[in-house]
């Protein structure tokens, strides 16, 4: 049973202010899928005593056997919220005039971090964001690292308190301790808001605060929420106080005397605190009532708070009981719903701050003023964040936000890559698009156009877009931000056919593969490996699984993990080193250096890049960093790619030529950078100077020819005298655990090479964090290895946090990163052994 | 698998080059190999028959030594029929082809192409290949074969004469080889074959193969482990050492290597056709052929040619993506790592530019470029409306394709107009440079700034005639 059809959904889509787009956000386990179902349920697409067992949102198979979500799920819902509800809503521009009916567009996400790249593709899409927490185990890692994210997005947060049931049942928490866990998360989620938002930022305040109602406190999968503004109603005529005023009251220090009937403000011996009172002490009573079989008291609370049970619940009790009464006395999608309707922004509101963090352009553009106004009758200004796989094989919907304008079924518009630039052909076609779809869970359902301010999925244009990209009718439209991503893919396998014959069946798989999740490279090396890199081994087995089973279709064989090195230098080349080109006519002179610590980062992060005004970036590398200013005004390039970390500068003075040859010498320091000279990885971290360049007279003698190998060759001998060193990508590693397990986990991070650097506990429980780096290429087995050290207690989340050098040199054959450049070279069908510097180093 | 490139050095100009190239060495042969009775004997009739007046004998370089004594030799041979005999070393390209362009320089009218051959057809000159007659123990390799009796029973056994043995091939030896392994099946031929293709890979008997060469682990082996149809045993048999090894072939690992390169060669925007052959028969079909593909697919081709190879030489085609090396079949496989852009072989660019490809997997790769022709074994027709309009590149994880020409360029024809010949370009490399992406374009020439030199009477006649001075 559908209680809502298209026909609905499609006049609601026209009415922007009542539109509410959301994503579920939180840490793994927290229980977003379960809570969504409530939602769901409200919507009368699954029935609601199925909520919180279905979890409508995990479509696919494996999501529903393991229980987690893997792909962020889309689906729009429509509810009617009623009068005495709307005067909450105040702004005018978050609800259209005499329209009770709202839509949500809500996209269920997954926890595990390493699925994160999914939540930002979510976000992106959304306006508002419900964070859950599981009010047993409070602010988690990946709780901060989505909701930073979300911030950064300008998504406006709302909290919910998830597993309530929980902490009566197995916690046996009392109403006071319970308080302060809430108070405490609360703050928790404030403090990270705080740090990432600025109150007087555009998006103005977006902490959350159970007194205004933007807090949830619930149990998903029993079905039952409540916000405090659901208690306040219940109260207020009995207070004869205003419900916003009450709300006020029931949180925080605020007590009462039942006695003298009086507010206090302090805690008193015969007061108590009105949150406890009138909101935890009703559902203390009903829990114990019930759990305890209190036959009669039962009947008489039940009374109480208005709950009539049906015929055929009659019979029911203990934990069935509890569900139904709860879940008829305070229904879960009902808070939801008004927690949405009231404190989310509608697109209207949303976009008008997040216009200048989604358009590249110039922000007063005809797009960029679309945008800002949501205004449908504008160009065509849609954000494509991620592709879906339809179950015709190897064809995908492509999912995401219309910002302005409409789309339609036929309509012909401009598909722009990341990569387009206005104003060139590259990345940008002109195509029509097939059919414009609704995505609801695991079903969809076509629809003629797509207003701005909704979330909807196209047919045909899946193979113009490799993951992402920005759909429009403007002809001078620039592209929509690229997403950034908080986890970087660092686990690498190779795979490749059982049978070799397969290769092109193998080579098609992968190229769906790397379409069908936003974060996934499908790669072919020199080496002929096959390389899929994900942010994690949970990531890598999902993707490795979609590939033998749904896009290849073929067996394979999988490589272990492997992790990619990064090369860089740790002190300066102790000579100055000459190489000739091989005419004999030319002559290099390059030094290589190691970056100051942070500039790689900077690098990485964009604070420092090929795109800044060279002047702007010299300060800022003579003031962050103590470079010479004239000096850092010449550097040549970035590399490799020419973005990545490492760059080479020009310190020669007054060298005839030299601007002739900038440009074989660059493509010989890409080609370097590229392809190390220890184990053909990518440098980092290195800065080269040529200090000194003689030329050839003739043009013809100076050529690329000439200036691009021997450039490779300098740096390759530069490289060498400066004490090269192997980097290696290291884990955030975050472990929540019980006291008793800590040793264990001290016990694993030992023997692998990791190292805590905080242990605390979390306040008001008996569970301790430990914050621990790890080096990636330790962390294969490490679930596993630390559930057995800690009786399956502790559980890690791990995320890329930075680049380190492995300790020991690659020259000495007894060290590590000797067998592991050996090993590399190996695997990549190179010479072993070590480069050997009179191959690079010419004598004058 | 590479051939002798990979080492070559890295001097393009000056003299030391040739002196410090390094060929693959072959085994060092005597003057009785390369010359003997049966030689002579060929040669003289050879001539005489077709009364050829200016005779070419080519050498390889390891048997220069030899060549003043046999261009004697056959003057003395030939004696009384007044034939002028000129020696010619190799062509630029390797020895194994036969250099016409020499040849035609002395106005020759054969060639007698003295050790190892590609046998790419000659169009413009008759030639006679005289191969080395190397000597083998026979009943060495017979025994060392009887270790192989008990797997060659229900398999197929090829066997594979390298081309210095090319003198033993025969009925008998079929036999005594039969007897020694007792196959199912046995196969004796030589390589490079003679005549047109490999018996093997013609008939296909269904049969497990196991593959035996008999000769050195040289260029030649390479060649024929990946032209043979799988094998799922290769051994060699070194004639010179009598030692018997198993070799693994190169096999999945080595296509999925070229694999990259196939993968880059459809990244590519711009494809320079090297081509290294002047006498190969059909290379011009190859390149009229390569370059429509490449044109169906938006690429732009350029066709060079600059005698042998040298990372040096490839560097200077900066906006060049990808090579493909139009050479005879011994000479077009480049792995090194030297060069600043892949290189691929005929077969490797009709893999990634034709359509007709997409979803196959070679069963043996092509080395020889007639076969790809039309008429040749492994040609696949060109159908330019079967190109997918849209890919993933594995390598750069960009897309490309054919960008619809219904795409209007950016801007009114007042910017069209100022465009430069780059702007017009399709879409911009991703690794190289395309010219507009230089710093240094050349020199100013400040057009329209600087005041145009007045028409003047100039000097005329030799300067000793001058007038004015």
């Amino acid at each position: 049973m559908v209680n809502f059809t298209v026909d609905e959904i499609r006049g609601l889509m026209d009415k922007k202010r009542n539109i509410r787009n959301m994503s579920v956000i939180a840490h793994v386990d927290h229980g977003k899928s379960t809570l969504t179902d409530s939602l769901v349920s409200k919507a009368g697409i699954i029935a609601g005593a199925k909520a919180g067992e279905t979890r409508f949102t995990d479509t696919r198979k494996d999501e529903q056997e393991r229980c987690i979500t893997i792909k962020s799920t889309a689906i729009s819902m429509y509810f009617e919220v009623e009068e005495k509800d709307l005067v909450f809503i105040t702004q005018p521009d978050q609800r259209e005039k005499e329209c009770k009916g709202f839509l949500i567009n809500l996209i269920d996400s997954p926890g595990h971090v390493d699925f994160s790249s999914e939540v930002t593709a979510a976000l992106r899409v959304t306006d508002g964001a419900l964070v859950v927490v599981d009010c047993v185990s409070g602010v988690c890692v990946q709780t901060e690292t989505v909701l930073r994210q979300a911030i950064a997005e300008r998504i406006k947060p709302i909290l919910f308190m998830n597993k309530m049931d929980r902490a009566l049942l197995e916690l046996q928490l009392d109403a006071e301790e319970l308080y302060q866990t809430f108070q405490r998360i609360v703050e928790n989620v404030n403090v990270i808001i705080a740090t990432y938002n600025d109150d007087g930022g555009p998006m103005g305040e977006v902490r959350v605060d159970p007194s205004k109602g933007s807090v949830g406190f619930g149990s998903g999968l029993h079905g039952w929420a409540f916000t405090l503004k659901q208690f306040s109603e219940m109260y207020s005529e009995k207070f004869k106080i205003d419900v916003v005023k009450l709300m006020n009251r029931l949180w925080g220090e605020n007590f009462f005397n039942a006695k003298t009937k009086k507010w206090q403000k302090q805690k008193e011996a015969d007061n108590k605190r009105s949150f406890c009172m009138y909101i935890l002490d009703p559902i203390y009573k009903v829990f114990d009532a019930i759990m305890n079989y209190k036959k009669e008291e039962i009947g008489t609370l039940l009374e109480k708070i208005g709950v009539t049970l049906k015929h055929e619940d009659k019979d029911k009790d203990g934990k069935a009981l509890l569900k139904t009464v709860m879940r008829t006395w305070l229904p879960a999608g009902e808070a939801l719903l008004q927690m949405i309707a009231i404190h989310l922004p509608s697109p209207v509101v949303a976009q008008k701050y997040r216009m200048e963090m989604l358009y590249e352009g110039p922000h007063d553009d005809e797009a960029a003023v679309a945008v800002k106004s949501c205004d449908p009758d504008g160009p065509l200004m849609m954000y494509i964040s991620k592709m879906v796989p339809t179950s015709d094989k190897g064809r995908f919907y492509a999912f995401g936000r219309v910002f302005a304008g409409k789309v339609a079924t036929g309509q012909k518009c401009r598909i722009m890559g990341p990569n387009y630039t206005p104003g060139k052909k590259e990345d940008l076609y002109e195509k029509a698009i097939q059919r414009t779809i609704l995505m609801m869970g695991r079903y969809v359902e076509a629809i003629e156009d797509v207003p701005s301010g909704n979330i909807c999925g196209l047919v045909g244009v899946d193979q113009f877009l490799v993951k992402t990209g920005t759909i429009t009718t403007f002809k001078d439209a620039h592209n929509m931000k690229v997403m950034k991503f908080s986890v970087s893919p660092v686990v690498r396998v190779a795979v490749e056919p059982k049978n070799p014959a397969d290769l092109p069946k193998l080579v098609e798989g992968l190229k769906r593969l790397a379409k069908s999740d936003p974060m996934v490279q499908c790669i072919i090396e020199e080496s002929g490996e096959h390389i899929i890199a994900g942010a994690g081994e949970l990531h890598l087995e999902i993707c490795l699984k979609d590939l033998e089973e749904d896009h290849a279709c073929i067996p394979l064989k999988k490589s272990d993990p492997v992790v990619s090195y990064r090369e860089t230098v740790s002190e300066e080349s102790d000579q100055m080193c000459l190489s000739k080109s091989p005419n004999k006519h030319n002559r290099l002179l390059m030094k290589a250096l190691p970056m100051p610590d942070g500039l790689p980062e900077d690098i990485d992060n964009g604070d420092v890049s090929s795109k800044d005004e060279f002047k702007a970036r010299a300060r800022y590398l003579s003031e962050k960093y103590d470079y010479d200013v004239t000096e850092a005004r010449k550097i040549w390039c970035f590399g490799p790619d020419g973005t990545g970390p490492n760059f080479i500068l020009d310190c020669t003075k007054s060298v005839q030529y030299l601007n002739e040859i900038k440009d074989s010498v660059v493509a010989g320091f890409q080609w370097a950078s590229k392809e190390g000279i220890l184990a053909d990885e990518n440098l980092r971290g290195v800065r080269f100077n040529i200090y000194d360049v003689t030329l050839h007279a003739d043009a013809i003698h100076r050529g690329g020819g000439q200036i691009i190998p021997t450039t490779r060759r300098c740096l390759y001998a530069a490289a060498i005298t400066a004490k090269p060193r192997l980097m290696e990508p290291v884990y955030l590693c975050e472990i929540q655990c019980p006291e008793v397990a800590v040793g264990g986990i001290y016990g694993v991070l030992n023997r692998r090479r990791g190292h805590v650097f905080e242990e605390n506990q979390v306040v008001g429980t008996p569970m301790f964090v430990v914050k621990a780096y790890l080096p990636v290429n330790e962390s294969f087995g490490f679930t596993a290895d630390l559930r057995s050290n800690t009786g399956g207690q502790a559980f890690p989340q791990c995320v890329f946090d930075h680049w380190q050098v492995l300790p020991g040199d690659p020259s000495e054959p007894s060290s590590k990163p000797y067998s592991i450049v050996q090993d590399t070279r190996k695997r990549k069908g190179l010479k072993e052994g070590l480069p050997d510097l009179s191959q690079y180093l010419d004598k004058l | 698998m590479s051939s002798s490139e990979t080492t070559a050095s890295a001097f393009s100009s000056s003299d030391t080059a040739a002196l410090e190239r390094q060929t693959e060495t072959e085994q060092p042969v005597t003057f009785e190999q390369i010359w003997n009775d049966n030689h002579q004997k060929m040669s003289g009739e050879w001539v005489r028959q077709n009364g050829y007046k200016r005779v070419c004998l080519q050498f390889p370089d390891d048997y220069l030594p030899h060549s003043n004594a046999i261009s004697v030799c056959l003057r003395e041979l030939l004696g009384p029929e007044e034939v002028k005999v000129f020696i010619l070393a190799d062509t630029t390209y390797g020895s194994c082809c036969v250099d016409e362009i020499a040849a035609a320089h002395v106005d020759a009218d054969s060639v007698i192409h003295f050790g190892n051959a590609c046998r790419s057809r000659a169009t413009r000159l008759p030639v006679l290949y005289l191969y080395p007659e190397l000597p083998l123990d026979l009943d060495l390799l017979l025994g060392k074969l009887q270790s192989l009796r008990l797997e060659c029973t229900d398999r197929q056994v090829c066997i594979y004469l390298d081309i210095g043995y090319q003198h033993l091939y025969g009925e008998q030896l079929q036999k005594q080889l039969v007897e020694a392994l007792q196959p199912k099946d046995l196969i004796l031929e030589v390589f490079p074959p003679i005549e047109g293709d490999l018996k093997a890979s013609k008939e296909s008997s269904g049969l497990e193969r196991i593959c035996i060469f008999i000769g050195a682990d040289n260029q030649r082996f390479a060649n024929l482990s990946l032209t043979a149809p799988a094998a799922v045993q290769w051994h060699i048999y070194d004639g010179a050492s009598a030692s018997f090894t198993a070799k693994n072939p190169l096999t999945a690992q080595f296509i999925r290597r070229r694999y990259f390169h196939i993968e880059k060669c459809k990244d590519a925007q711009t494809l320079g056709l090297i081509v290294a052959t002047l006498s190969a028969e059909g290379y011009l079909d190859v390149v009229a052929r390569l370059q429509t593909m490449a044109k169906g697919r938006g690429i732009k081709t350029q066709l060079i040619s600059v005698g042998r190879i040298n990372p040096a030489k490839l560097a200077n085609f900066l906006e060049i993506d990808c090579f493909v090396l139009i050479g005879c079949p011994f000479n077009n496989m480049y792995d090194s790592k030297e060069y600043y852009k892949p290189i691929v072989s005929v077969f490797e660019a009709e893999m990634a530019l034709n359509p007709a490809w997409h979803m196959r997997y070679p069963e043996a790769y092509v080395m020889d470029f007639k076969q790809l022709l039309p008429a040749g074994r492994s040609f696949l027709p060109f159908d330019v409306g079967a190109i997918p309009e849209h890919d993933v590149s594995l390598v750069s994880g960009r897309l490309r394709g054919v960008v619809n020409d219904s795409l209007e360029t950016a801007g009114d024809s007042a910017s069209l107009a100022l465009a430069t010949q780059a702007k017009m370009s399709l879409m911009t490399t991703d690794t190289g440079l395309s010219f507009e992406d230089r710093t240094w374009q050349g020199l100013d020439p400040a057009l329209g700034q600087t005041e145009p030199a007045q028409l003047k009477q100039g000097l005329s006649g030799i300067p000793i005639n001058y007038t004015h001075q």
